[in-house]
């Protein structure tokens, strides 16, 4: 069943860091070498005995004012009909905007290949009315998937649990950072502590750089031919 | 990693290339496997059934098959293990090590036909220069060599290391050697024998119902970082629910990384923590006193052990002596554990914690693990420790009785055996040997010499004091070894034979992992054997045993030719037991059997125990009458830490890795490449230790075989372990050169551990005798 305004609901509180996730999806897209769609991070906080450790599973948050779609020069980067940022590598230059402006630093630049790499919330499964793989194979099953008002509830249920536990600084991510996220986070702590950017709103000054941006398509269109070329040459050096 | 993709076939993904191609415009490259990637399992050609035999929990999985390659394994959501049978919409899971599993399968350096060592020399940096032999050659010369040694030193110096297997076990009982050992005393000895004692009369339970638990409470117990796909799953449905999580670990392990409380417990000092907990809950009497009075005996016996003894929460917040450990920490964990609002509760324990084998008073704190679960009465009772509900099949004997002619011409067998274990009194039965005396056993001659091995998937790695036990095997005339990798056992062997993988061949297992009404799982061949002469274990043995003259002995078991097991015609007696058949089990729509009658399906909690009394003993009469400790006793480690050796040593493992069977395996050295000493920043720091340096771990020698031990890694700094305390993660110092991945990362901690000699298990006199994987000092400073 194809669920109209999917997003992912990733509960940090249960994550454990097996990496299920990272390394399923790396094996199912043939991932290079040391390149990941999805990653987790470790973070301790205070000094032994207080000290506490958390996990962020990072991804591609899709968010709807999305950094790299406003700063890909070419369109390469950008949102298809379903709302989910995806990548066309066909005309990408390969500038690096985008992995330099995502707040999250969850794109890379995959050299073998010549292509960016991100998490795609397994696009076309969804298309197919199935889940994204890191969703069906989440051992701990801390990954939940549905429509994004039923993600935000289970979520916010999540939250409250957690705080009547004891965990004051509970809450629920994603709900309106960048314009909201399709992937939706429940953290035990403050975003700060698993290294999530304070700032979450899409800053006037790229704004304006996008409209200037725009009226040099044809400047972009040659960029592009240029991509392909480079495109090209580092895929022959880099099949797998 | 080179390649670390699917492999795609090269026809798929010009066929993907073409097409976007086409639209693009010619010659514009498309190399992305995604489009292929996204079809995988919706377009796969097959769908099929098996169950994972990384570890013994067995879940169940889905094998998506494509291009005659597995592609894809989601967990089996019918089987208990992997799903939830009652509410199978939940969706299946597997672990990480099952995932990963596809990569093993498709290792390149897997063994693909018999060898034959050519070096004579043996020894960690000995290559046995392997040379190609056919199957026939292997069987004839292991024969051979096994007959001669029976012949001139008797069957008992013939050694088989093997898990329990139907085929093998009846070679060794024709043979008549008493010299089967298997890895439990590495593992959960412990748990077995105070189970027996108190609950079962003759071992332990594996489900936990963690999932109904409302207070769980673990002492070393890792249950979602490295335990079982069923514990890590039980335990997040657990805390989704609003369960209480509470960890005792020296290190943060992810189990105390998402325990609502991590209590950083000295190591070797949990008993002490426990006997408190009874202490508390007796003296306050919050004890479950409908469970008590109706399914135990022995509660006043056990009251005034541990109110004679002081067992009191200030007794034990001084032994433990630890910073946020206090006495009232201690009262508060023993209410919470016991509180009415907090049931059912349960201690949920599995292997190698702190009640595994890991610390030579791990036996008396299983005993008070069980006495804390009955106090609490949640014993075989939902959201506790569930006993066996195994499926009523007829076993491999009485389908396959050995006729009497036979029977009278096999050898008696002889009673010492070469670890010693004969003299653990009750337990000697239903677990295999002690690894800790082994070494001592073979280079010692006592009580007699061993000459010869059959070994079957064990890795010297994994034993205590491996260096030691590498002499133990260089001491050995002749080694067989069945393997699907060229590990190090295979390194130190004679000969080695290649057994196929899991996914290339098709059978059946009983659920005992997790289940709460009996399950039997389908095993379909996934894959087609992607080499010709790997051949199956049971197959070989009776191969071997023809060549050894006992073929008159699995005459009955053999189909359509000699050396054919018949594993078919096996299965098909047993499910017809149970009113099933192979042919139905096969094409069953969810990949299991399972009760027919919904009523069979309900946990029926067990009345009346298999104990002398029936019931519950928190004084064991079974231990009393074989002289061991009939309550839970406080006894120290094996050794303390001092001024020379200041640190605990504490081993675990990666998600990722299951002890030494994956470190080949190139998803899971994706995830964790190369094990550390991991150790508190600020210790660290102040030995001038930085992350990443290399540093020494060094053991006290043991008593009875002086040799150096010490092994060099990189130190890992964390603020999540003790600052006394080294944790190491086990698996890795791999010296066999064939494993090309594995090869030469990191260090292995068996090289730390002692084993031990006859005298210190007798002065010891532990009924579930273990090795004490964990129960010494050791020192590190910078190499």
């Amino acid at each position: 069943m194809v669920i109209a305004d999917h997003a992912m609901l990733v509960d940090q509180s249960l994550c454990i860091n097996c990496d299920a996730c990272t390394l399923v999806c790396k094996q199912i897209y043939s991932l290079t070498e040391d390149i990941y769609r999805t990653q987790i991070d470790t973070y301790e906080h205070g000094a032994y005995p207080d000290s506490i450790e958390v996990f962020n599973k990072k991804a591609c948050m899709h968010c709807t004012e999305a950094l790299c779609v406003i700063s890909c020069p070419t369109g390469a980067m950008h949102k298809n009909e379903d709302g989910l940022t995806v990548y066309d590598e066909r005309i990408c230059i390969s500038c690096n905007y985008c992995v330099a402006n995502c707040p999250y630093g969850v794109i890379t630049f995959d050299r073998t290949k010549g292509i960016m790499e991100k998490c795609t919330l397994c696009d076309k499964r969804v298309e197919n009315g199935l889940e994204p793989f890191c969703y069906s194979v989440c051992s701990p099953q801390a990954i939940k998937y549905g429509s994004r008002p039923a993600m935000i509830a289970a979520g916010n249920q999540r939250v409250q649990l957690l705080k009547s536990q004891g965990y004051e600084e509970a809450n629920l991510y994603g709900v309106d950072e960048f314009g909201g996220l399709r992937v939706l986070l429940v953290l035990q702590y403050t975003p700060d502590k698993y290294n999530l950017p304070a700032e979450t709103e899409v800053p006037m000054g790229k704004r304006v750089l996008k409209y200037l941006i725009s009226p040099l398509g044809g400047i972009a269109a040659v960029a592009g031919i240029g991509a392909l070329i480079y495109n090209y040459a580092s895929n022959k050096k880099g099949s797998v | 990693m080179k390649s670390d993709g699917l492999n795609m076939k090269r026809r798929t993904f010009l066929k993907a290339a073409l097409a976007t191609g086409a639209a693009v415009g010619a010659g514009m490259p498309i190399p992305r496997f995604a489009e292929a990637a996204e079809e995988i399992v919706e377009d796969a050609e097959a769908v099929r059934y098996t169950f994972c035999s990384v570890c013994s929990a067995g879940c169940g999985m889905k094998a998506y098959v494509k291009n005659s390659r597995l592609v894809h394994v989601e967990g089996n959501p019918y089987d208990f293990a992997a799903g939830n049978p009652y509410n199978p919409e939940e969706g299946g899971r597997l672990c990480v090590k099952g995932y990963n599993s596809i990569r093993t399968l498709y290792d390149p350096d897997r063994l693909k036909y018999p060898l034959r060592r050519t070096n004579p020399n043996k020894g960690i940096n000995e290559d046995p220069g392997f040379e190609r032999i056919s199957w026939e050659e292997a069987i004839e010369e292991a024969a051979s060599r096994f007959k001669e040694s029976i012949g001139q030193y008797g069957p008992e110096s013939m050694l088989i290391m093997s898990r329990s297997h139907d085929y093998l076990n009846r070679l060794r009982d024709v043979i008549g050697t008493p010299n089967h050992i298997a890895h439990q005393s590495t593992c959960f000895t412990t748990q077995q024998a105070a189970w027996a004692g108190m609950v079962t009369g003759s071992g332990r339970p594996w489900t936990h119902d963690l999932e109904n638990s409302k207070y769980i409470l673990t002492m070393g117990f890792d249950g979602m970082g490295k335990a079982k796909n069923p514990h890590l799953q039980g335990l997040s449905k657990a805390l989704q629910r609003g369960a209480k999580l509470v960890s005792l670990d020296p290190y943060r392990s992810k189990t105390a990384a998402r325990a609502h409380k991590w209590l950083p417990i000295r190591p070797g000092y949990d008993l002490a923590f426990a006997l408190a907990m009874i202490h508390v809950i007796l003296t306050e009497n919050l004890y479950n006193r409908e469970f008590v009075e109706n399914y135990t005996e022995g509660i006043e016996e056990l009251r005034s052990h541990i109110i004679s003894n002081r067992y009191t929460p200030e007794w034990a917040a001084e032994l433990i002596d630890t910073p946020g450990i206090t006495a009232d920490v201690i009262l508060e964990i023993a209410r919470e554990f016991a509180d009415p609002a907090n049931q059912p509760a349960h201690l949920a324990h599995h292997k190698r914690d702190a009640a595994g084998p890991n610390y030579v008073n791990s036996s008396s704190l299983a005993q008070a693990q069980v006495t804390l679960d009955a106090l609490v009465g949640s014993i075989d009772r939902p959201g506790g420790m569930i006993l066996p509900r195994n499926p009523k099949m007829p076993k491999f004997d009485s389908l396959f009785p050995i006729p009497e002619e036979l029977k009278e011409q096999m050898p008696e067998r002889r009673r010492e055996r070469i670890d010693n274990w004969e003299e653990r009194g009750p337990f000697v039965g239903f677990v295999n040997g002690n690894f800790a005396t082994l070494p001592y056993g073979i280079l010692n001659e006592d009580p007699y010499p061993v000459k010869t091995a059959l070994v079957r998937k064990y890795n010297p790695l994994s034993f205590p004091d491996h260096l030691t036990m590498v002499e133990a095997f260089k001491k050995l005339d002749f080694i067989l070894t069945f393997e699907i990798y060229p590990s190090e056992m295979a390194w130190l062997s004679d000969i080695v034979l290649p057994e196929p993988h899991w996914f290339e061949f098709s059978g059946m297992g009983s659920r005992k992992y997790h289940s709460l009404y009996p399950q039997i799982h389908l095993r379909q061949q996934v894959v087609s054997p992607l080499y010709e002469e790997t051949k199956g274990f049971g197959g070989a043995i009776i191969n071997l045993a023809e060549a050894m003259g006992y073929g008159e002995y699995f005459k009955d078991t053999s189909e359509g030719g000699s050396g054919n097991v018949s594993g078919g015609k096996e299965r098909n007696m047993q499910l017809q037991a149970l009113g099933s058949s192979w042919t139905e089990l096969n094409n069953s729509a969810t990949g299991v059997w399972e009760p027919e009658d919904p009523a069979d399906r309900e946990l029926v909690p067990t009345e009346k125990f298999k104990t002398p009394s029936g019931k519950i003993e928190f004084y064991s009469t079974l231990f009393e009458e074989h002289g061991y400790d009939p309550l839970p006793t406080w006894k120290p480690r094996r050794e303390e830490t001092d001024e020379e050796y200041p640190f605990y040593m504490v081993i675990s493992r990666a998600p990722m890795h299951k002890m030494v069977q994956t470190q080949n395996n190139v998803l899971a050295l994706a995830g964790y490449p190369e094990n550390s000493a991991v150790l508190n920043k600020a210790t660290a720091e102040e030995m001038g230790i930085s992350e990443g340096d290399e540093v020494y771990v060094e053991s006290r020698s043991a008593a009875w075989m002086d040799r150096e031990r010490k092994i060099k890694l990189k130190a890992k700094l964390i603020e999540g372990i003790r600052p006394d305390t080294v944790m190491i993660y086990h698996g890795f110092g791999r010296y066999s050169s064939y494993m090309t991945k594995a090869f030469g990362r990191g260090a292995n901690d068996g090289n730390l551990i002692m084993s031990m000699n006859f005298d210190e298990m007798r002065r010891l006199n532990d009924p579930g005798m273990g090795t004490g994987m964990q129960d010494h000092a050791v020192k590190i400073y910078k190499a």
